[in-house]
């Protein structure tokens, strides 16, 4: 056999590149001027939000004492691993190593070195987790009331983690073995362990650690995140294109959805992946008929996929562990935005009438009773979760009004989720709406905030004594009503 | 046989309780074309799958020129021209980019006269600066199968290559292959057309009525 000739993918992607150039349609001073509204955007934003922290800081510096002082000194590391779950989750669904369907079929088949093709990706992968972890674990690390050199050890040591925890996920993914599976369980069951204690209000405080001990540990968490990822770029060559088609249609599809900044496209993409290629099913037929057929056709949805519940039920700590911060009766916010944030992934049946409309108008009923059909099984999860959070309001007030205020809550996170669920998909058709990131259709950019419109305007009466209670009820009622009935744009 | 190209046996692939293939033998030597027929859903694209590596079977292995086939290695993909019954393209780049990238990805030296004849072959001179998504289906396939002979290969592994041509496209491709296989080439063809494996195919396996 003659010798292998092909070329480097350097080459290729150089190629590639220039042809893409070639029909760029800005021009560079376009080009520039985008740019420098995203900066400017980002350092204004940036500004801003860091305001809010340091404002958020000096509070909590003077106010914060007792058990809301060793809350407070939780709250960083319950960040960190908080963060370290999501990232984990998220590398794990997308691969962590991928590459699109086109350059599956297009550049893989083909003899160039394969762990060139792919290293680029994996290095973007890489600096997405450090600079996107180092940012997201900037506010605990100054609400933590951290000193200036713990709070820098805090964030690189917990970037570092995450990263391995990536790495660690590409490793199982090219070696196809089963460590990142065990590593998403301990982090989150350690994560729900801590919660759980400092709900119960069983721990007080952050053990103490020597400064030259941490930062041991900080260098440690450094090397290993390093030694891992260097580990994955070695080993990208023998992966194997099967592997890789496990995932291929997923990422594409979610950066899409990403770029566009429709939460709800990304929504329906989880869950076609979720029910994609290789998943098995029991069927299960029967059940009553006509408008509860529907229900009942939720409720073995939820049989068949008990996650989302499971994790609603675990939300609950949340409003626990703001008691026990001394959160008063603003705990109510954070009991509606964790129904709010769980609410919709157990609205999987209802997505798909909204978003399907062939699906509904294959039904011999109203729009209204369809989608009150698939309100029921997630109205009375939320329910239950707000009312499973009844006794971190009775030390606050009478039981009966304590009771009254969980139905609110649960009421608000229901109105706020049938908001978020019956977005409709953005209409590319119509003429697009120029923002630093480009084009999008209109609707989108609002979808960002679609959801936590409903939630203000519910949870915050909350706040304010029974009135506020009244008058939210109402509000979410109305609410509910309206968007169940109506199609709403 | 001295010149055995393809060498699978035993390939076993069960989908929960169902078994889909079981125990599978196929020998293809050069110069040789087998076609694997069979009614919808009786595994033959899975067979493929598992053939070049898009799919791991339960057992069995699969040779190519008396080696271990693993998509893996370089130079098995240079001597497996693989055409799946989906393709995906990139949406930004144009027919000929397409197959430009597959000719230089492969290291044909004169890649521009090769692409320029098998657009001219394939039909598609017309739009090839047009963009994947303005294609017609038809074309579309066109364009997958043009990949394969715009570069090296020793065997031709396609399921169903004639969906969506029209008459002349499927006489073309039948002549093509053919051709391909007087140039000492070994083919798998995957097809539900009958007179286009009599015409290509010197064997047929039939999957399916177990
Ligand atoms: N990921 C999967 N999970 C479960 N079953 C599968 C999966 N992929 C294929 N099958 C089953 O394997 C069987 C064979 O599928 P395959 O695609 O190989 O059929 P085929 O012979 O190519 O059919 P066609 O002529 O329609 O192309 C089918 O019954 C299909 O349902
Ligand atoms: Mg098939």
């Amino acid at each position: 056999m003659a010798t292998l000739e092909a070329p480097r993918a350097s080459e290729l992607r150089g190629q590639v590149r220039e042809w893409r150039r070639g029909r760029a349609e800005l021009n560079y001073w376009e080009v520039a001027s985008d740019a420098y509204i995203a900066i400017f955007a980002v350092v204004m934003i940036g500004s801003m939000a860091g305001n809010v922290v340091l404002n958020l800081r000096r509070l909590a510096d003077d106010a914060c004492v007792g058990s809301c002082a060793v809350t407070r000194e939780l709250a960083p590391w319950l960040s960190a691993l908080a963060v370290a779950a999501v990232v984990l989750g998220v590398a794990r669904l997308l691969g962590p190593v991928f590459s699109p369907p086109a350059a599956n079929v297009w550049l893989l088949g083909t003899p160039v070195d394969r762990g060139a093709l792919l290293r680029p990706g994996w290095l973007r992968t890489v600096a997405f987790t450090v600079v996107g972890v180092v940012a997201v674990l900037l506010t605990p690390a100054v609400l933590g009331g951290f000193t200036p050199s713990t709070g820098v050890a805090f964030v690189v040591a917990g970037s570092a983690a995450s990263l391995a925890c990536v790495a660690l996920a590409a490793l199982s993914q090219v070696h196809e073995h089963a460590a990142a599976r065990w590593l998403t369980w301990l982090v989150t069951g350690s994560l729900w362990v801590l919660l759980a204690a400092t709900a119960d209000g069983r721990l007080d405080g952050v053990p103490s650690v020597p400064t030259p001990v941490a930062l041991a540990l900080t260098a440690a968490g450094l090397v290993a995140g390093a030694v891992l990822a260097w580990r994955v770029r070695g080993s990208l060559s023998s992966m194997s294109r099967r592997v890789l088609g496990q995932t291929e249609n997923l990422s594409p599809a979610l950066s899409g959805a990403l770029s566009s900044l429709d939460l709800g496209l990304m929504y329906d993409v989880l869950l076609a992946r979720r029910w994609g290629k290789g998943a098995t099913v029991t069927s299960r037929r029967g059940g009553p008929v006509g408008w509860w057929a529907l229900v009942h056709s939720d409720l073995r949805r939820a049989v068949r996929a008990p996650q989302p519940f499971v994790v609603l039920a675990g939300m609950t700590l949340v409003p626990y562990a703001a008691a026990s911060a001394d959160a008063g009766r603003a705990l109510v916010l954070a009991t509606t935005l964790a129904g709010l944030l769980a609410g919709p992934p157990l609205c999987a049946g209802l997505r798909v009438v909204v978003r399907t409309r062939g699906v509904a108008r294959m039904l011999p009923m109203s729009t209204a009773q369809v989608r009150g059909a698939h309100l029921v099984m997630p109205g009375t999860a939320l329910l239950l979760y707000a009312l499973g959070t009844t006794w971190t309001l009775l030390p606050l007030m009478p039981t009966q009004e304590a009771v009254r205020l969980a139905i609110a809550c649960g009421l608000s996170s229901l109105a706020a989720t049938l908001r978020w669920v019956s977005a409709r998909p953005p209409d590319y058709g119509k003429p697009m709406v120029s923002t630093p990131a480009g084009a999008v259709p209109p609707g989108v950019l609002s979808s960002v905030f679609r959801g936590f419109d409903v939630w203000a305007v519910t949870a915050l009466p909350l706040v304010f004594g029974p009135t506020g209670t009244v008058v939210s009820l109402a509000i979410s009622l109305g609410v509910i009503a309206w968007l169940v009935s109506s199609d709403p744009a | 046989m001295a010149d055995a190209l393809l060498t699978v046996r035993g390939i076993t692939r069960r989908f929960g309780e169902r078994t889909v293939l079981d125990a599978v033998d196929l020998d293809v030597v050069a110069g040789e074309a087998v076609g694997v027929v069979g009614p919808n859903g009786s595994g033959k694209s899975t067979l493929l799958r598992c053939i070049v590596g898009a799919d791991q079977p339960d057992a069995g292995e699969t040779l190519l020129s008396g080696q271990q086939l693993d998509e893996r290695r370089a130079e098995v993909r240079r001597d497996l021209a693989v055409v799946m019954d989906d393709i995906d393209f990139f949406p930004d780049l144009s027919v000929v980019e397409h197959l430009d990238l597959v000719a230089r990805a492969h290291g044909q030296r004169d890649a521009e006269d090769l692409v320029d004849a098998v657009l001219d072959e394939v039909g598609l001179m017309q739009v090839s600066g047009q963009l994947p998504s303005t294609l017609s289906s038809g074309q579309r396939r066109r364009l997958a199968l043009a990949s394969v002979f715009v570069r090296p290969r020793t065997l031709l592994v396609l399921d169903e290559p004639e969906q969506r041509l029209d008459v002349e496209g499927v006489a073309w491709l039948g002549e093509k292959l053919v051709a391909e296989k007087a140039a000492g080439r070994g083919i798998v063809l995957v097809s539900h057309d009958p007179d286009l494996v009599a015409k290509v195919c010197d064997r047929v396996v039939r999957l399916g009525d177990a």
